[in-house]
């Protein structure tokens, strides 16, 4: 079975995808190729702009304890980049990224708001909301120096 | 004093909460947040910046 797909959203930062991969258990390394099922199936349709032949190349790939397959990374060479998995439940990737890749997009959000606020001069503060109208969220306060 | 809440949720929605800036400063203030995140699904602004705006059309009106 072959499942690849896009994590969908917009990947603005490499330092913040290998903190991401890091809050989440996993490990960023450079690499041109990532595991997944191995073998196109023709059962799920390919990810947008990608051939039968690019499937498994990536310029870092991801890895997580316990899951056999990994998520691959493509430099966009825009400033932006690319995070492809095979999301099969055999490959246990959706135990550590979430369905859809939910808690990674999570986990990146986190690390770029933090890296973005330490760059522009702020101190920042990361609370998990536990009650109210945003229980379960994550609140990363971003405090100007006096 | 100027601050930034940036509310993360489970999805990855973000919202962002400033509170101490005056009228554009607001704007100004969360523009490299904007950018840099990509998505930002809300935005909440605070009274401050709506006094200021009133305060000035008050001056102008005068």
């Amino acid at each position: 079975m072959s499942h690849m797909a896009d994590i969908e959203h917009e990947f603005k930062s490499l330092e913040a995808i290998h903190l991401a991969a890091e809050r989440l258990g996993g490990t960023l390394r450079e690499a041109n190729t990532y595991k997944w099922y191995g073998r196109y199936m023709g059962d799920h349709p390919l990810p947008e702009g990608i051939t039968k032949e690019q499937l498994g190349k990536c310029d870092w790939a991801i890895s997580f304890p316990n899951a056999e397959y990994e998520i691959g990374i493509l430099d966009n060479h825009d400033g932006t980049y690319r995070v492809l998995w095979d999301f099969w439940s055999g490959g246990h990737l959706q135990n550590a990224v979430g369905k859809d890749g939910v808690d990674f997009i999570r986990a990146y959000e986190i690390e770029q708001t933090t890296l973005l606020g330490i760059e522009n001069g702020y101190s920042v503060d990361l609370t998990e909301l536990t009650e109210g109208e945003y229980a379960g969220w994550t609140a990363v306060d971003l405090e100007a120096y006096v | 004093m100027s601050k930034i809440r940036v509310l993360i949720g489970p999805k990855g929605e973000v919202k962002l909460e400033p509170t101490g800036f005056i009228g554009e400063q607001c704007v100004e203030a969360t523009r490299f947040l904007e950018e840099g995140l990509g998505k930002v699904s809300d935005r909440v602004d605070t009274d401050e910046m709506y006094q200021q705006e009133v305060s000035n059309d008050l001056h102008e009106s005068t």
